[in-house]
């Protein structure tokens, strides 16, 4: 697809490593809507591969298929749109891996998609799923949740979800 | 708007604390958590102590939380104060209407302290809050409407006896501070008085410009002004952030002017019924260019409803706790009416979104 500019600019690729060791290339204008990688660019550390310790590589495919949507010239407006409205149907525990990832590598308009997208997620969960969903033990005493509770019934009213995807 | 330097210092060390028990960074729960309803926060103020931190403790959170339901549409809510009439009537019509799309109401029902025969609603609604005034003690409340939380306000604010307070609420851009109007009567002058909340004396406000009644009927609250709209005059607003009263002039040739209150909430932009000679129409302001636009859709206003589904449990609402109920709805469908049924008298209607600020954060 962006083959046809080639010719006129010259294309630039970075090497990023994933935690499990695996190995990606792709080009540096599409890489650098990561903030993270943008400046180890600009401070000359990308001659080599980039090590993301903190990015598994389901995750890293996940993340570089996302930049490259949002990169390419191509692609329009409702197919960005059709593609972020299916990205963010992964199950949730995707999701917070992305979410993370996003947020380590900085790259802001991917951590607020993945973000609202755990929040409509979550919106209608008990807190115990949500606690198991984020892996949260209670830190109240029974009394100081009682309380909380009390105070404004009405958020606990209504059909709430208790799956935990 | 600024929590205490404890309650932040405080804030962090829970953050840093869920930091190292959890995989997730404080930043990633933050940005989560400002995406949700009011409704699922409240909830969750019992996850955890992180979680009901940031909720209630943090005022960058509660920032930015309001910032992202300005465009989240279900946060945006229509706030209902109504009243019954007569029980023959109540009973007579208590299916009425049934054929139009119908949206429920979630009454912002007053829990103990709370009973509207001895209450009433003495402000207009600014951003989700609003004052109330307690006749048998004398004493005035902030509220707020979407978590249900109370707080008196300092005594200073008491009145001479035999006045109940006309209030309005607005709040000052330029100071983040929030500030009540208080105007009287007196012998058909108008005394005019403003505080800052957080302060504890009244200043005068001088000037010859100045509303002729105090009623909230004539007036409506919206985007930070005040406006004052009554027959045969032009539209007034109070400005928060200067102190003082600016007139709006009305094309010409109008007459007759009257606040379309409902039109007003479901549009968001001021929405006034006018007359121009034997003509009646709708004139919306365009607040970026400062000029009423004729509305052309007066006539489609009649066909486009959406009536209150369930309004007998409404009503049942309205006997339990006095006369006048306070209920807010969203309504997703592009309606531009609201339909009541006959019992229900509208007494005030305003728009509002949903805002989680505590009270402990506004220094009264």
């Amino acid at each position: 697809m962006a083959e046809a500019s080639s010719s006129i600019t010259e294309k630039f690729f970075l090497t990023l490593k994933s935690s499990d060791g695996d190995e990606f290339v792709l080009e540096e204008s599409i890489a650098i809507q990561s903030i993270t990688i943008k400046n180890m660019v600009e401070d000359g550390c990308s001659s080599s591969v980039i090590p993301l310790s903190k990015v598994d590589t389901e995750t890293l495919i996940k993340v570089i298929e996302y930049m490259k949507m949002h990169s390419s010239t191509s692609s329009n407006e409702e197919e960005i749109e059709n593609f972020d409205k299916k990205f963010v149907s992964n199950s949730i525990n995707t999701i917070l891996n992305i979410l993370e990832a996003a947020n380590f590598l900085d790259i802001n308009n991917l951590l607020e998609l993945c973000a609202e997208a755990v929040a409509n997620r979550i919106k209608n969960k008990t807190p115990e799923a949500v606690r198991k969903i984020f892996n949260i033990t209670s830190d109240f005493t029974p009394e100081e949740e009682a309380e909380i509770r009390n105070e404004t019934p009405w958020a606990f009213e209504g059909n709430l979800d208790h799956s935990l995807d | 708007m600024e929590g205490t330097l404890s309650e932040v210092t405080i804030t962090t060390t829970k953050k840093r604390r869920m930091e190292e028990k959890r995989g997730f960074a404080r930043d990633m729960i933050f940005e989560i958590l400002t995406w949700l309803p009011a409704k699922s926060l409240m909830r969750f103020r019992c996850v955890s102590k992180a979680w009901n931190s940031f909720i209630r403790h943090d005022p960058h959170f509660v920032k930015l939380h309001n910032a992202r339901s300005q465009t989240r549409p279900l946060a945006s809510r229509l706030l209902f104060e109504i009243g019954t009439r007569h029980r023959e009537v109540v009973e007579s019509t208590s299916n009425f209407p049934t054929q139009l799309e119908g949206f429920s109401l979630q009454l912002a029902r007053p829990r103990h302290y709370f009973d509207f025969n001895e209450i009433t609603i003495c402000s207009n609604h600014y951003n989700g809050l609003v004052c109330f005034y307690n006749r048998k003690d004398t004493q005035t409340y902030l509220y707020n409407i979407t978590t249900g939380e109370i707080k008196a306000l300092p005594s200073s604010l008491r009145l001479p006896k035999g006045w109940g307070p006309t209030l309005f609420l607005g709040f000052d851009q330029a100071t983040e501070r929030y500030k009540l109007l208080h105007v009287i009567f007196y012998k058909k002058k108008p005394r005019i008085k403003i505080l800052t909340l957080g302060t504890t004396s009244w200043r005068i406000i001088r000037g010859d410009q100045y509303p002729v009644s105090c009623c909230f009927h004539t007036c409506i609250f919206l985007n930070g002004v005040v406006y004052w709209i009554e027959y045969h005059r032009p539209v007034i607003y109070f400005n928060f952030t200067e102190e003082k009263f600016v007139t709006l002039s009305l094309p010409q040739r109008s007459s007759w002017n009257t606040l379309n209150k409902m039109q007003t909430a479901l549009w968001g932009k001021l929405s006034i019924y006018c007359r121009f000679q034997h003509e009646r129409c709708n004139l919306v302001y365009d607040e970026v260019n400062k000029i009423f636009v004729k509305s052309n859709s007066t006539s489609d206003l009649e066909n486009e409803k959406v009536a209150l589904l369930a309004p007998k449990n409404v009503g049942e609402k309205i006997t339990e706790c006095g006369n006048i109920v306070l209920a807010t709805g969203s309504v997703n469908s592009a309606s531009t009416s609201l339909v009541f049924p006959d019992r229900f008298r509208l007494d005030n209607v305003s728009s509002f979104v949903e805002n989680i600020i505590p009270l402990t954060f506004i220094e009264v």
